[in-house]
């Protein structure tokens, strides 16, 4: 930053390449340092309005542009209510009582509740797997797992009211919905019959504890 | 009348009511400071991602949507949907203003429900955060099974959406 300063004061006794390269550098650490999907979302949105410039110049642009005002217009008093209803669920269900729910449970049983218990769990990827990820480590078979997985994916309630509804009202995400509510522990089933097939693949759990979990699964187990 | 809009409010509602009960102020307080500290890293991936969503509207046009993804275009509308839900790369905010977009432009039922469904499946969070935090076999395992969801989803989900809306 310094040698830029000095590059505007002192222009000619300086070596611009020199700047050029610190400025290189400095760019290179911000978007380092920068979140990745922000990154990702304005590299998408940069080349979105390139084509559109390139495909129907300033009129297609600005056509874009109005499309993203009534997207806005739809939703902008529909997503704060979202959150506000987001943030309430965070603090009214603890996670402690998710893992007391599916913890030692496995089986058909521990395939229900695990799909079940994904309406309720909600957070970003690197909050919601370590939790996950305990349960598995603490004894859960393959199958709970997978259908808790998957069941936050299509059945979280926190998705639903957030994301969904607003973008799309009530009729598609509710008839989504219902089929998920089937889909879900089938997942699992399936999950748990393909997971006993990859008995190859590194495992999170030592080799010794994922057979017993897979022999026994109606049979909880402390492993830990 | 918005019937979205009165479901969420009577929604926020009811769970200000209970936290209000369970925690008296300080326990709502907390809720909405967990809100806003949502939106806050927030605010700027939705607008992208709604940006991102009304330029698809326009670059891609109406009749190709309705060809690939109309209500007439069956199994094959319903295998591109989820396909390229499963693909989808991005969080919420750039998955459901595309999804709504594609579905403001003419797409059915059943296309944009393999989309959605495809898009909350998304392939993109296998190498991120399911690899490292689950291992190599459960993810494998997880994903195999979660190839084939999205069409049994859009199939069954527009058969439901015809039962819940008919005509």
């Amino acid at each position: 930053m310094n040698m830029s300063v000095y590059h505007l004061h002192h222009p000619d006794g300086f070596d611009k390449r020199m700047v050029e390269v610190v400025e290189f550098n400095i760019m290179i650490k911000m978007v380092k340092k920068a979140d990745p999907t922000l990154v990702i979302l304005i590299a998408l949105l940069s080349i979105a309005v390139a084509a559109a410039f390139l495909k129907g110049g300033v009129a297609l642009t600005w056509q874009g542009l109005t499309q993203t005002g009534r997207l806005l217009e739809t939703v902008w008093l529909r997503l704060p209510l979202g959150f506000a209803l987001g943030g309430l669920v965070q603090v009214l269900v603890p996670r402690a009582v998710i893992a007391r729910w599916l913890g030692p449970a496995s089986g058909i049983k521990g395939i229900l509740i695990g799909s079940y218990t994904g309406i309720i769990m909600a957070g970003a990827p690197y909050v919601m797997l370590p939790v996950v990820a305990s349960l598995y480590l603490a004894g859960a078979g393959a199958g709970p797992i997978i259908a808790l997985l998957t069941g936050q994916a299509l059945l979280g309630i926190q998705n639903l009211i957030v994301w969904q509804i607003p973008f799309l009202g009530i009729g598609l995400p509710l008839s989504k919905y219902i089929v998920c509510l089937f889909i879900v522990p089938l997942v699992g089933l399936a999950g748990s019959a393909v997971y006993k097939l990859l008995p190859r693949l590194p495992d999170l759990k030592p080799r010794a504890e994922s057979q017993l979990s897979n022999t026994s699964q109606s049979e909880p187990t402390e492993k830990r | 009348m918005d019937v979205a809009l009165l479901i969420m409010i009577a929604l926020l509602a009811i769970a200000i009511i209970v936290a209000f009960w369970k925690g008296r102020w300080p326990l709502v307080w907390a809720g909405l400071k967990q809100t806003g500290s949502t939106l806050k890293s927030m605010w700027l991936r939705i607008l992208l991602g709604m940006a991102l969503g009304g330029f698809i509207q326009v670059l891609v046009p109406s009749a190709s949507i309705a060809e690939w993804l109309g209500p007439a275009s069956g199994l094959k509308g319903i295998l591109i949907g989820s396909y390229t839900g499963l693909f989808l790369s991005g969080g919420p905010y750039v998955i459901l203003p595309v999804v709504a977009s594609i579905y403001k432009a003419g797409a059915g039922a059943g296309p944009v429900i393999a989309l959605l469904a495809g898009g909350l499946l998304s392939v993109q969070g296998l190498i991120t955060w399911y690899v490292p935090f689950l291992g190599v076999r459960l993810s494998v395992a997880k994903y195999i099974i979660c190839f084939f969801v999205p069409p049994v989803v859009g199939l069954a989900g527009g058969a439901v959406y015809q039962l819940l809306n008919p005509g």
